[in-house]
């Protein structure tokens, strides 16, 4: 309502922004050159924090799967002696 | 000359005692008087007395115009200051300038006071990013006196440790004055982030830890390696003969060295850079914002016409009158829509950079609207002026520029100003004809180049919730409309 840019916050003190135009920046530097490495840095990082609760997950999953395909099934032994 | 204007005069007396049925005649006779006696525009600037120039053979330059009053001033223009320093010793040069004051070799502090006080003199210094001046005001016989003073005080400086102790306090009380001043506090902002990383970014007093670190080793070295004869220019102006003065010169400025043994400094690259700097202080009653884009150099040929491009911005000021009859669009805005509290458009150049903007103070609810109108009327120089607007800054220019030129100290100072940035002076005949051949669509072409689409320098300190984001503020540096 009263709320403009200007007074939404009037208390401020001591805060000092800086900024680049972004005509001064390289949207892409170092794409290739340090991004790539990067990225294998990245995943070498968290690999191991990632990808065993992954495998962990699937394994259940994959269990889950199973023995619920084994329970809708009806087991053989139990008509043996049916006539 | 003041004979024939008591023969005149008297004998418009005595015509008013003739007929003094018919006061009508006298008016005319009155009117007729000033016509023939005035001088014109033209005749005038004629009569401007021509600026000597003599270089003396370790390549100090004497300039001087007389004017032949009975005071000059005469002083020292040295091609050094903040921007030849770097971080380590950023500082030395305004240092030199205090250290020039306490004591030579062969005159001690006191004794160098008196000297000057008992001639009625003036003494003074100041440092700018690109210049050191040291400038004596005094009666005309007193001019070789004035000139062995400043000779000694920039060359046989004792730079005692003592007075440097001493001095170091002053300087940060300086400092602390500075800071009080909101308008250098933005202009030493913008320097920094606009050429950020270069010299030109470094303030004229140097950061604190300098202030108090900096020795007697380092003020010599900057000495040794800038106060050479080619980059010094002794001017004066008022009562000065010029031959006496290059006498003189080359008494007290001959031994001056002009070369270099070793490594010889060159001016530092000053690149610009788009960006923004926010200091903010809701505490503050207004916020005071400085947007600049790169201008031009001193010797660039489109100097002229960004300065005309700058007067047509101008500068205003509540207490000014005028109300909404005022010659800027901006001011007349100002006025309707209460943007601002106070605006001043600048052009502030050095050897091959420069920055050219506004500055205003505004309500912290108004720093948005200010921006807009501002960047509004920017558009409008880049879209092309009326030719009745281009004429009349082209004259308030003029008038400006030759209204500064009264007095021995002005004109002297415009002297060494011109000596080290243009390597000569500029009659006002030439700058007549240059600023005359501007038109609407030189200024129009200019602005077009500086201004329009380029990444503009934004400084915003005190209450600056409301400064336009840099983004929204770049993109209103351009029009996408024909």
């Amino acid at each position: 309502m009263g709320m403009k840019w200007g007074n939404m916050a009037t208390n401020v003190r001591g805060l000092v922004m800086y900024s680049l135009s972004p005509y001064e920046q390289k949207a892409f530097a170092g794409a290739f050159s340090k991004g790539i490495p990067n990225m294998f840095r990245r995943f070498r990082g968290q690999v191991f924090r990632v990808v065993p609760p992954f495998i962990g997950g699937y394994l259940i999953y994959s269990w889950a799967q199973e023995e619920h395909e084994r329970l809708m099934r009806k087991d053989p032994k139990e008509f043996l002696n049916d006539e | 000359m003041a004979a024939s204007l008591m023969k005149v005069t008297g004998s418009v007396a005595r015509r008013l005692a003739l007929s003094n049925k018919a006061p009508c005649v006298a008016a005319l006779c009155n009117k007729r008087w000033k016509s023939a006696k005035a001088v014109s525009y033209e005749q005038a600037v004629l009569n401007m007395p021509e600026t000597k120039v003599t270089t003396l053979s370790n390549g100090v330059r004497v300039a001087t115009e007389d004017s032949g009053i009975i005071t000059s001033t005469v002083g020292l223009w040295i091609d050094a200051g903040s921007r030849y320093e770097d971080e380590k010793n950023n500082g030395v040069a305004h240092f030199l300038e205090h250290m020039a004051f306490k004591g030579t070799k062969k005159r001690s502090q006191t004794d160098l006071e008196l000297e000057i006080e008992n001639m009625g003199a003036h003494l003074n210094a100041y440092t700018s990013r690109e210049q050191t001046v040291f400038y004596a005001k005094c009666f005309q016989k007193d001019l070789p006196k004035a000139v062995e003073i400043l000779s000694d005080i920039t060359q046989n400086s004792l730079l005692g440790d003592q007075e440097i102790e001493r001095e170091r306090g002053v300087i940060l009380r300086e400092m602390q004055e500075i800071e009080t001043n909101l308008q250098e506090v933005v202009f030493d902002h913008l320097h920094a982030i606009a050429y950020q990383g270069t010299s030109l970014g470094q303030t004229i007093l140097g950061p604190t830890e300098n202030i108090k670190s900096i020795s007697r080793n380092d003020l010599v070295e900057y000495v040794n390696s800038h106060y050479k004869g080619p980059r010094i220019v002794l001017a004066a102006a008022g009562g000065v003969n010029h031959e006496e003065l290059c006498e003189l010169a080359e008494k007290y400025f001959g031994k001056m060295t002009a070369g270099y043994d070793g490594e010889i400094p060159v001016l530092p690259q000053c690149r610009f850079t788009g960006s923004e700097l926010r200091v903010r202080d809701d505490l503050m009653p207004l916020a005071h914002v400085a947007i600049a884009v790169e201008g031009c150099g001193w010797t660039n040929p489109d100097n002229l016409a960004l300065m005309v491009a700058n007067t047509l911005i101008g500068s205003w000021d509540r207490s000014h009158g005028g109300g909404s009859n005022l010659p800027s669009e901006l001011a007349q805005n100002a006025v309707k829509y209460n943007l601002a509290h106070s605006f001043q458009s600048f052009n502030t150049c050095y050897s091959d950079t420069g920055l050219w903007g506004i500055y205003f103070v505004a309500d912290r609810m108004m720093v948005d609207e200010m921006v807009f109108n501002t960047q509004q009327e920017w558009m409008r120089l880049c879209g092309g002026v009326r030719d009745s607007e281009v004429e009349r800054a082209k004259n308030l220019l003029m008038a400006n520029m030759l209204l500064q030129l009264d007095g021995s100290t002005p004109i002297c100072e415009d002297i060494g100003r011109q000596m080290l940035c243009y390597g000569r002076r500029i009659p006002i005949d030439e700058l007549e004809i240059r600023l005359n051949a501007i038109t609407a669509d030189t200024v129009k072409e200019v602005c077009m180049k500086y201004i329009y689409d380029k990444c503009p320098s934004v400084v915003g300190v005190g209450p600056v919730e409301a400064l336009t984001d840099y983004n929204r503020l770049r993109s209103g540096m351009y029009w996408l409309r024909t």
